[in-house]
Order: structure tokens, then sequence, then C-alpha cells
């Protein structure tokens, strides 16, 4: 697994955060309030035109009106999660503050890509109170994307930059002795602890599993396709396993498993909300992939 | 009562079908794939999210939806039925001849709801009720239906909207009386005391007529407000010669550390009542005010306090009589509480209302209190079991001193698809 190192990029007290996704609209800008922006991204991407300071400052605007009318009452005004609606949650809205979100394209522990945010908010958060906003104009989008980094001083801290994205590389194909190796690879790596034998999501260490808030974490059943937040592909589970999920118990595997064993378990996972037969997979296409 | 549970079944059966892959969610979650407490607090208010959601023209805050629901792959319709079994005793110190118990199965509610985008800018909403009243017989009709052109002039957050056709007026929170038997007093007084159809004026119940609505953000404080002409209730009420003018608007404030809202409500109200006989012509005129507030607790994140307080005033000219008027002032507090997030959510209320009317220089009081107790338990996806108990005192003071006390108690479930 090769990782793409990215460069930072600053000017004019404003900075241009470099998309490494050909989907994603267009780049963001500064993540700060102020000054001293730092930029992250593909350097074999095209650099997108520089904000000058009175449209960064134009655009922060923007996003800070949207995001205090519709996303603080989740997220609370300060970013911290804590918003009105937050308590009738069961899973609790992000605390920006924190910036530590859970699906990203970065390494365990690392600072999320503007386009994995655009991703959580146009997408949405499958089976929580986070609904897809995907016919908000892409504009407000990048600038909701830029004011919600504002809410944490990671955004701007150098030290936090380069960024290591995961690359997806070549997936393994899915087939049925690729789901097999997966399940090994399931019980190697001690998935089951928390996901259990057959994935229902009621491992030995389920009930003991809080987040780095101390909120009760859920873990999923991965026999059911709907209580997904974003592993509906190989190509998104197989992210999962390499970057971890931030903020929670989910460890990333970049390091602990190879790459073509992420690849098995990740067929492994999505045979799982398929409800094929995990243990012989009669039921799994031969290079259905 | 067994044909009531056949169609039922029957109403049930013909909605799963389209629904079977779309795991149980209903109309709004469902094609966002988010849980009902995303818009609502646990029973049937709507939570912040959800009002935006509302007034937003049922879309997302932020969007203007450009799909008709008859091209999303999922119909915008849902489903919800409720069924209670109950105990009722009734004491009166004055004729104890009419007390009473009774234990009966005796309200079942379906609802069918549809609504969402017919074009940009323009949403619908209806809701059409079946309910056995609780002696085999079987009501049904429209409870509301309207349509909202949403988002005007290029909005995206709601700021003004207009909605025409029958709909409930804005309160401090989404009314859902099908589901309720503890009334809230002041929702079930009528706003104007007509001969021709007395019911035809409570809040609690939707209203035909026109409203300019929305929240504007970019106003300090962001109030919420609400201004609509209503006709009443039910055709019978000439729309010509009775007429209600609502007006709400609601600011967000911040009391210390403590979200809150506080809104402040208007209604003035009039009619003509015109029988065959001109010496009988009456004219009727209503005055009414009103001050709300919600609180968020702040620190445990659990709690949430409601309260209303308004005055009626009616008075009534007559060419033939001295005239007649009747004052009232009531209102309730309640405290909701989500004891277990999407699971388990408690309600305590208080109401109370005091009447006072005064015809031919004779003055009757009455005064009623109300408290009820309610807890909802989110059993599964798609099904809640509730219990839901209350007690109501009634004292009035003519033509003799009386107390009457009724107690209910009930048990159900309510399932919504």
């Amino acid at each position: 697994m090769a990782a793409v190192v990215v460069i930072i990029a600053g000017y004019a007290g404003a900075g241009a955060f470099l998309p490494s996704g050909d989907s994603f609209p267009e780049q963001s800008g500064p993540a700060q309030k102020n000054n001293s922006v730092s930029a992250q991204g593909d350097p074999n991407s095209q650099m997108n035109p520089p904000l000058s300071h009175a449209d960064s400052i134009e655009r922060m605007a923007i996003g800070e009106k949207y995001y205090s009318n519709i996303c603080s009452v989740c997220h609370g005004d300060e970013g911290k999660g804590d918003g009105p609606v937050a308590k009738f949650l069961k899973i609790k809205p992000r605390d920006f503050t924190r910036a530590q979100f859970k699906f990203r394209s970065t390494a365990s522990g690392q600072l999320p890509l503007d386009e994995d945010l655009y991703g959580s908010i146009t997408g949405g958060m499958p089976g929580t109170g986070m609904p897809p906003f995907a016919q908000m104009d892409p504009k407000i989008v990048r600038d909701l994307i830029m004011y919600v980094k504002s809410l944490s001083p990671r955004f701007s801290d150098p030290t936090e930059y380069p960024l290591d994205t995961v690359k997806i590389g070549t997936p393994v194909p899915y087939t049925t002795e690729s789901v097999r190796r997966g399940r090994a690879v399931y019980v190697k790596a001690k998935c089951w602890t928390c996901h259990g034998m057959q994935g229902k999501g009621d491992g030995p260490a389920v009930d003991n599993q809080f987040d780095d808030k101390g909120n009760k974490l859920y873990t999923p059943d991965l026999t059911n396709a709907w209580s997904k937040k974003v592993g509906f592909t190989p190509e998104l589970v197989y992210k999962i396993f390499s970057t971890g999920l931030n903020g929670t118990t989910m460890p990333s595997y970049r390091d602990g498993l190879t790459e073509n064993e992420r690849w098995d378990l990740a067929n492994y996972v999505i045979a799982l909300s398929e409800r094929r037969k995990p243990y012989d997979g009669l039921d799994i296409p031969q290079d259905s992939q | 009562m067994i044909n009531f549970y056949r169609r039922v079944f029957a109403v049930l059966a013909f909605t799963l079908l389209p629904f079977s892959l779309a795991n149980a969610i209903p109309m709004f979650s469902r094609p966002n794939h988010i849980p009902c407490s995303a818009c609502h607090t646990g029973d049937f208010k709507l939570n912040d999210f959800g009002e935006l959601f509302d007034g937003n023209g049922y879309q997302l805050p932020g969007t203007i939806d450009r799909t008709p629901v008859w091209e999303n792959m999922i119909p915008p319709i849902s489903l919800a039925v409720q069924d209670r079994e109950s105990f009722t005793q009734t004491n009166d110190n004055l004729l104890p001849s009419n007390n009473s118990h009774a234990a009966t199965f005796n309200s079942q509610t379906a609802l069918l709801l549809s609504g969402g985008t017919i074009a940009p800018h323009v949403s619908y909403m209806t809701e059409y009720d079946v309910e056995n009243t609780g002696n085999g017989e079987l009501t049904a009709g429209l409870e509301y239906a309207f349509i909202n052109l949403n988002n005007l002039f290029n909005t995206d957050m709601g700021q003004f909207n207009i909605r025409l056709g029958k709909a409930r007026m804005e309160l401090p929170f989404e009314l859902t009386p099908e589901f309720y038997a503890a009334n809230y007093l002041i929702y079930n007084y009528p706003l104007l005391i007509s001969t021709i159809n007395p019911l035809a004026f409570q809040l609690q119940m939707a209203q035909y007529g026109a409203s300019v609505f929305g929240r504007w953000a970019e106003l300090p404080f962001s109030p919420d407000y609400q201004l609509a002409i209503s006709g009443g209730d039910a055709g019978e009420v000439n729309l010509q010669r009775a007429r209600l003018i609502y007006f709400r608007v609601a600011p967000e404030l911040t009391l210390g550390t403590i979200p809150t809202n506080i809104g402040l409500t208007l209604i003035s109200g009039s009619q003509t009542i015109d029988p065959s006989d001109p010496s009988l012509l009456d004219t009727n005129n209503s005055f009414t005010y009103g001050i709300d507030w919600q609180l968020q607790d702040p620190w445990i994140n659990m709690f949430t306090i409601w309260g209303q307080v308004m005055r009626f005033h009616n008075s009534n000219i007559q060419s033939i009589s001295s005239g007649f008027f009747q004052d009232a002032a009531g209102g309730y507090l309640e405290l909701d509480a989500v004891a277990i997030p999407e699971k388990l959510t408690l309600q305590a209320r208080y109401d109370w209302l005091q009447e006072q009317n005064v015809f031919a220089s004779v003055s009757n009081q009455q005064n009623l209190s109300q408290v009820s107790l309610t807890a909802r338990w989110h059993l599964m996806p798609n099904v809640h079991l509730f219990i839901e108990g209350y007690n109501l005192t009634t004292t009035t003071t003519y033509p003799a001193s009386d107390t009457q006390s009724h107690f209910y108690v009930s048990g159900g479930f309510f399932f919504g698809l």
C-alpha cells in the first residue's frame, strides 16, 4: 500500500485545500477565521485558483450562517456536538472542536480531506441523525466545510500536515476464495471481539465500547446493510480498514494486515451484508467482481 | 370492532407491500435513512431540526428540493395506527348517581399521511384519519390538507412560506391530539363561542385558511412567525361571516446558559350569526392573547420545559338581549424527559382553565385542572408502547356548587410506517 504524501501550500493569509478525488466539485478555502491557513492535497492533482482574502471572509461568513441556522441544532453553536437536538439522538453528533472524524481518506488519527467532509455532508450518515444534504448547493457545502474546519485549532496547526492519504489500489476480486480468506482474516484480526463471530455486532467486548468523549458506541450489525453508515462497497470497507475510525475503538489495520488481507476482509464483510454463507461461501458468485 | 381491524389490516398489508425493502422508516426519514428522533422529540413534537424541516416545506433545510415525489423510488405515504385499552372512573360530589367506572378497549386510530415536494418551492401535506369512537362506529375524515409555497424569493432556509388549505396553526410545538387522551385544555377551548359550530375554532383542530409563516434567521433572535386568516374547520361555517386572524412570533433567546424560545400569540375573531329572523341578528367578537416558552436543559441535556398561558375574551352583542360575555384564562406547564435517547421518553403536564361566563347578569364559573403523565417506550423501529394517565377535576358554581373528577389511565401501542 503506497501512501500519498500531500503538501501544504499557503498564501496571502489564506490557503488552498487541495482535493485528491475527481468527484469533489471544487477545492475548499481556508480553514481558519484569521490567518496562517494550511492546505493539503494530492500533489499530482490540479491546483485550483487561490481565493482572495476578501473572498475567504465572505465564504466563511456564508458557511457560518448556514452552520448556525442548520448544523448548530445538533452540533451546537460552538461545534461541540451539544446542540438542542443532541439529547434525542442515540448516536451523538460529531464534536467538531476535536476534529476527530470517523470517515476519512487519511491515516489513523489524522485530519480528513475536504472531500471526506463533503461526502459526509452530502451523503449523510445512514442510521444516525445526519441526513444527506445531497441537494444543497455545492458552493454552500464548501463554505460550510470551511467554517467547520475553523471550529478546531487542529486544522490550522502546521504540525498536522502533511496528511497521509490512503490509496485504494487494485481490489481483490469478490470471489468465494476471497471471502473464505476474509473469514480467516476476520478471526485472525479478532474482529469478532466487537462484531461477533457471525458479524451481528454482538461480540464479547461490545458492551464496553465508548468513543473518545465517553459516548456509547453502537457496533454495527454487519449482516444488516441498513445498520451501516458508509461501508456499502468493498472499496469503502477497505478504506475503513486502512484508515480506522478516529475517536472510536475501531483501529486502522493498515500496518497490521497486508493490502490483500484487507481486500479479502472487505469482501467478507460485504458477503455478510448480502447474507452470503460466511463459512463455505457457496452463495458467492465466482468472479462476480 | 372486527370490521375495524379488518380494515386496518387491509391498509397495513397494502402499505407494507411497496415498503418491504425500506426497513420500515416512515415517510420523511425513510428516503434520508435517519431515525425519527432526528426530527422528533421522542413523542410527536418536532425538535429544532424537525421545525427546520417543517418550515422548509418538508425539505432538508438549506436545500430547495426539485424532485417531485412521483419521481422518487419510495412512495410518499406513511401509515400510523394506535390502539389503547383504558380504565376510566368518574366521581360527582353533587350527584353520586353519576359516579361510574369502566374498563374498555375503546380507542383505535389509523392515520394515512402523504407529503413532499411537488415542484421547486411547492410542497404538500395531508392526513386522513379513521377512528373508532368507542361504540364500534367508525369516523373518518380529512384531518388536514394543505399546499406550501415554500422558500419564496429564492431563500432556502424557510424564511418566507405561504400555506393554503386546512392546517393547524403554528403552536409552540407540533400538536398531535389524535394520539393523546388528555387534551391541552387551552387548545380545546373555543376561540369563538359560536352557536353554529362551537368546535369550529379550537387551536387543536385544523382550520381552513391561508397563512404566511417561516423562520427569519437574518433578524435578531431568529424569530419564527406566522400570520394566518382562518374560516374555521368545517364547511358549514360561513367563511364570509366567521373569521379568525392569528399571529404568533417566537424569537430564540438565551437565558443565561438556557436555550429558550419565547412566543407571543395574538388572535382576533369575529362572526355574525344571521338567522332567518332578522331580530335575532347576533354578532360575536373575541380576542385572545398568550405567551409561551420552551426551555432546554443545558446541564444534563435531558429535559425540556414547555408552557403557555392564554387569556380568552368573547363578547356577544345581541339585538334582543342585554349581552353575553365569556372570559377564560388557562395554560399548561409540561416537562418532557428523554430518559433513554431513541428509547424511553416521559412527560408530565399540568393544565388549568378558568372560565367565567355572564349572561343576563347571571354568572357561572368553571375551573378545570388536569394532571397527566405519559411514558413511551420505543420497542422496535416501528412500534411504540405507551402508558398515559390523567386526572381532570371540574368545579362549577352554577346552578349549584359541584366538583367532578375524571380519572383515566390507558395503555397501548403505536405503529408507524
